[in-house]
């Protein structure tokens, strides 16, 4: 601005004020000079009431309309006119010289890409533009068509430029003509590539005015368009359904019609069918999931030791979860599982169990119920718990959550759970996050722009509008996806795209590097994937088409079950798991006084089954914020109460507080570091928690239901083991306590564990007894 | 088929086109729209933009991509009204998008009501002062941005601001009788000013 007033000047209407207010023009602290412009304002605006009342309602007039403005309703071109774009930037790269401007620049509305603009509106521009270039055809090109049945309906453009590739493709206009035998299309689909022979470039030198803009034809002759022109269209044309994002099918019947020039409807069908199997379960995941496993190696249960002898132990805080998945995998397939498959720590923890959150400073809790076993009366079932503190909620960042769903149509089934899991996404939402939700199909349909999650109800009515419309595209639903995420982005915060799929994954092997190239820069960006793969059993990578990229900074989750998915969901909300604790250990004394032998219910890790004397020590596990543990030990009590039995434990004995108790439980644990220098292990002394577990007599029947829910699980893995301390175990009692120990079961897991034992039961009773189970 | 430098080339060309897109495609088809009116010719002068974007280099818009982006939007709406005088010019978007409202007085506590209040009243600006607040707040341009848009000097750029958001306030406290408007909006947007 030339020769300001000075701000001394200033009055409330002085334009000068509007930009300071704005922090814009002289003011924008990227301006050179703005210091001193900043600070003059300041002293100015300091010394008047009225100029720092005018301030205020500018700043708040601005903010109301930038708010409403940014809420304006969003529009982005549609994928087929971003793929025109990418592929003439493409074709540009092969060979095509640049130039500092495209087609007419005189008249916009001539270009040659005006006819692709044309060409790639929706419904009329495939007719349009293959008719047009039909009759072009038709009249220039007498060496065209040489295959017996010419079809009126294609058209095949032949670009011949200075770039080596050179291009014919075809158009199906009208599917109705008669075709060759699907027999013949595929063969030469799989031999027949995109690239026909070199031919003369009978359109250069045309004028695009041919070509263009049939749709908005205004008559006018443009003399000389770049020479490029036509031969680019073609490419351009050809590139689009090369590097399309088309399923593979799709690109199937473009492949062949570029050499057998018409599909019939019929022709097209019978592709289809062979180039998908007839079933339209999930091929690449099935091949894979039903290749042999490695077997696992056997394993053993940890027997009972003497609490006079071997008095202490502990157990893993950090336990697998396959053995569950596996397990129902093996059933919803009719067969049981194999016993070295079950493995009881696992089951056990792939539960959760409702522990009381620590109180204090302590960041672990523990909780520990003690009942008669129900497979064992004379015996005590003892169960363990220890619950971390939870993560801060106050404190996580505000979240970002774009939610691409890339079902297949078909799988109604996994629709309904992704509505579901979502639905209890929205749940754990707060106000300040938002979410969006959007197709990965054809249309790429966006179901919900990002929308504060205050709004909940059309959070809620968004997913219920959740369709699977055909084939995923994978890459160009997964920018879509990020897009979305871009327009809200949290510095700081969690952003985060979770990709739904369902393990049909479709997109040509080229897309590869596209999408490393995209996943990592947005990861660069600071905007995580998440890709989930429902109804996909174990992990999800050895599933993963070769076309996906290796995780980097995204996580691949699998779930199985509704409830898989919800959990998955539940953990893409958190920001990264935050450590509660360190070098945590746990210790379980048992009081030779009060126990005979004990048991820990779970199998012999494989460090251990060498050695069996000395149980692996657990030290220096983490514990990540809100996680829980649960272990089971069986007790054979001592007969009487007496000592006679305290023999070499005795010292021991008196360290395990109380001869009434049964156990005393440890958990030692340092404070993890928070990155300062004096916080080195030194520093953060250890501290520990510990109870002393006083023995009761009670019937499990009195137990809680979490209690009879872990007895169930454990029971199971005993039933489906046929393990040699079942006791008197049966289905029926395996059955009730899964009943009992239903609880509220927000998440659905239970229910399904249920399903899971009359399944098993059915399969165990109706087999012949002493043979073994398949596996 | 082709040599891998030239292909790590495109590819990169390719992903900076992309990313161009992705990131400024729906900003650019509000503006295109809020110029020639209606949603399929703002697309095609969009698109139209990217197709000359994939012809340079991208050292050459490094730091005023966005500005390039938009002046090639702009000049090709000039276009499209010179081509298209013919058809009566085209009254700006938001009539349409405020379903043809006029301000309606009662509205003042309804927040989707202030919004399509405040959408029409923008309308009712001269088409400078309507494009400049729109550049500014809605894409987020600098005065000196805007500036080289238009052609318009920063001085004039901050007088048309300035003349806007003078105006857009009596109006809109002009509408409001019963309730402060002020207080009305303020309650709308209570987090806005972070």
């Amino acid at each position: 601005m030339k020769s300001p007033p000075s701000p001394a000047d200033w009055t409330p209407d002085s334009l000068e004020l509007t930009a300071f207010a704005l922090k814009d023009g002289p003011f924008d602290p990227s301006v050179p000079g703005w210091a001193e412009h900043q600070a003059a304002a300041e002293q100015a605006v300091a010394r008047s009431v009225p100029l720092r009342a005018e301030i205020g309602e500018i700043r708040r007039v601005a903010d109301d309309i930038e708010t409403d403005l940014t809420r304006e309703a969003i529009h982005r071109l549609s994928a087929d006119r971003r793929e025109a774009v990418l592929a003439y930037a493409r074709n540009l790269g092969r060979g095509v010289p640049r130039r500092s401007s495209v087609g007419s620049s005189q008249n916009g509305d001539s270009g040659w890409h005006r006819f692709w603009s044309v060409l790639t509106r929706p419904a009329m521009g495939y007719s349009l533009a293959a008719a047009t270039a039909l009759s072009i055809g038709l009249a220039l090109w007498s060496g065209w068509p040489s295959e017996p049945g010419p079809s009126p309906a294609v058209a095949v453009f032949s670009g011949g430029s200075n770039a080596p590739t050179e291009v014919a493709l075809s158009i199906s206009a009208d599917r109705s003509t008669p075709t060759p035998t699907p027999t013949q299309a595929t063969a030469t689909a799989a031999d027949a590539p995109l690239i026909a022979q070199p031919r003369e470039n009978i359109l250069r030198g045309e004028s695009p005015r041919a070509w263009g803009s049939p749709g908005r034809s205004t008559g006018v002759s443009t003399p000389s368009e770049s020479p490029e022109s036509p031969a680019s269209v073609a490419a351009l044309v050809a590139q689009v359904k090369r590097y399309g994002l088309a399923p593979s099918a799709d690109s199937a019947d473009v492949l062949s019609g570029s050499v057998t020039p018409a599909a019939s409807p019929a022709a097209e069908l019978a592709q289809k069918s062979q180039a998908r199997p007839a079933t339209p379960a999930t091929p690449a995941i099935q091949a894979k999931t039903s290749a042999p496993r490695p077997r696992a190696q056997t394993t053993r249960e940890i027997p009972f030791q003497s609490a006079a002898t071997t008095p202490r132990s502990t157990f893993s805080l950090k336990p697998g979860n396959t053995s569950y998945p596996q397990i129902r995998k093996a059933l919803q397939e009719g067969q049981l599982p194999s016993p070295d498959a079950v493995r009881l720590e696992e089951l056990l923890n792939y539960f959760s169990y409702d522990y009381p959150a620590p109180s204090g400073s302590d960041p672990v809790s523990a909780q520990v119920e003690v009942a008669d076993s129900p497979w064992s009366p004379d015996h005590r079932l003892v169960k363990i718990g220890l619950q971390a503190r939870p993560a801060p909620t106050a404190g996580r960042p505000r979240a970002n959550m774009v939610v691409l769903v890339g079902l297949s149509p078909g799988s109604s089934a996994r629709l309904s759970w992704a509505q579901r899991s979502l639905q209890a996404l929205i749940e754990a939402l707060d106000e300040r996050d938002s979410l969006a939700l959007l197709i990965d199909g054809p249309q790429g349909r966006i179901i919900l722009p990002p929308t504060a999650a205050a709004d909940r109800g059309i959070l809620i009515r968004g997913v219920g509008a959740l369709r699977a419309e055909g084939a995923p595209r994978g890459l160009e639903g997964l920018r879509r996806a990020y897009a979305l995420a871009d327009q809200r982005h949290v510095p700081g915060g969690i952003n985060r795209v979770v990709w739904i799929v369902d393990g049909e994954f479709s997109a040509e092997a080229g897309t590869r590097q596209a999408l490393e190239l995209l996943i990592r820069e947005q990861t660069e960006w600071g905007v995580l994937l998440s890709v989930l793969g429902l109804g996909v059993e174990g992990s999800l990578e050895p599933s993963l088409p070769p076309w996906m990229p290796p995780p980097g900074g995204s996580t691949y989750a699998s779930a199985a079950t509704p409830a898989e998915a919800l959990s998955v969901l539940r953990r893409e909300l958190q920001p990264t798991p935050t450590t509660v604790a360190e070098n945590v250990t746990v210790d379980v004394r048992f009081n030779p006084a009060r126990v005979d032998q004990w048991r820990l219910l779970s199998q012999e890790s494989r460090e251990s089954a060498t050695a069996p004397k000395v149980l692996p020590t657990h030290s220096g596990v983490q514990i990540d914020a809100g996680r829980s543990i649960t272990a089971l030990y069986e007790i054979v009590p001592t007969r009487s109460t007496d000592s006679t039995r305290i023999g070499s434990g005795s010292e021991l004995a008196a360290s395990a507080g109380s001869s009434s108790d049964l156990l005393n439980l440890e958990v030692g644990y340092r404070s993890p570091a928070n990155g300062r220098v004096q916080d080195s292990a030194e520093n953060r002394p250890s501290r520990s928690l510990q109870m002393g577990v006083a023995d009761v007599t009670r019937s499990s029947d009195a137990a809680t239901a979490d209690y009879k829910f872990a007895a169930a699980v454990v029971g199971y893995g005993l039933m489906l083991r046929d393990s040699p301390f079942k006791g008197d175990l049966t289905w029926e009692k395996v059955q009730t306590l899964a009943e009992d120990g239903q609880g509220p079961d927000r998440e659905g897991y239970r229910a399904e564990f249920l399903q899971l034992v009359r399944k098993a039961r059915g399969l165990q009773d109706g087999s012949v007894p002493g043979l073994k189970p398949r596996e | 088929m082709n040599p891998s430098s030239t292909s790590n080339q495109t590819l990169e060309q390719v992903e900076w086109v992309r990313v161009s897109m992705e990131r400024h495609e729906a900003e650019l088809i509000r503006y295109a729209r809020s110029l020639v009116g209606d949603l399929p010719s703002a697309e095609d002068l969009v698109q139209d933009a990217f197709f000359k974007l994939c012809k340079q280099e991208p050292e050459s818009l490094q730091g005023r991509l966005v500005p390039w982006l938009f002046t090639v939007v702009r000049n090709q709406a000039m276009d499209h009204h010179r081509r298209d005088s013919r058809r009566p010019r085209a009254a700006e978007a938001e009539a349409s998008e405020v379903a043809g409202s006029s301000p309606t007085p009662s509205a003042s506590a309804q927040a989707r009501d202030d919004i399509r209040n405040l959408m029409s009243l923008l309308t009712t600006l001269p088409p400078n002062q309507r494009e400049v607040v729109r550049l500014k707040f809605q894409n987020q341009l600098s005065y000196r941005e805007i500036s080289q848009l238009t052609r318009l000097s920063e001085t004039n750029v901050g007088f048309l601001l300035h003349t806007a958001l003078k105006t857009l306030r009596q109006r809109f406290e002009g509408l409001d009788t019963g309730l402060g408007v002020s207080k009305a909006r303020s309650n709308l947007h209570p987090s806005s000013p972070q």
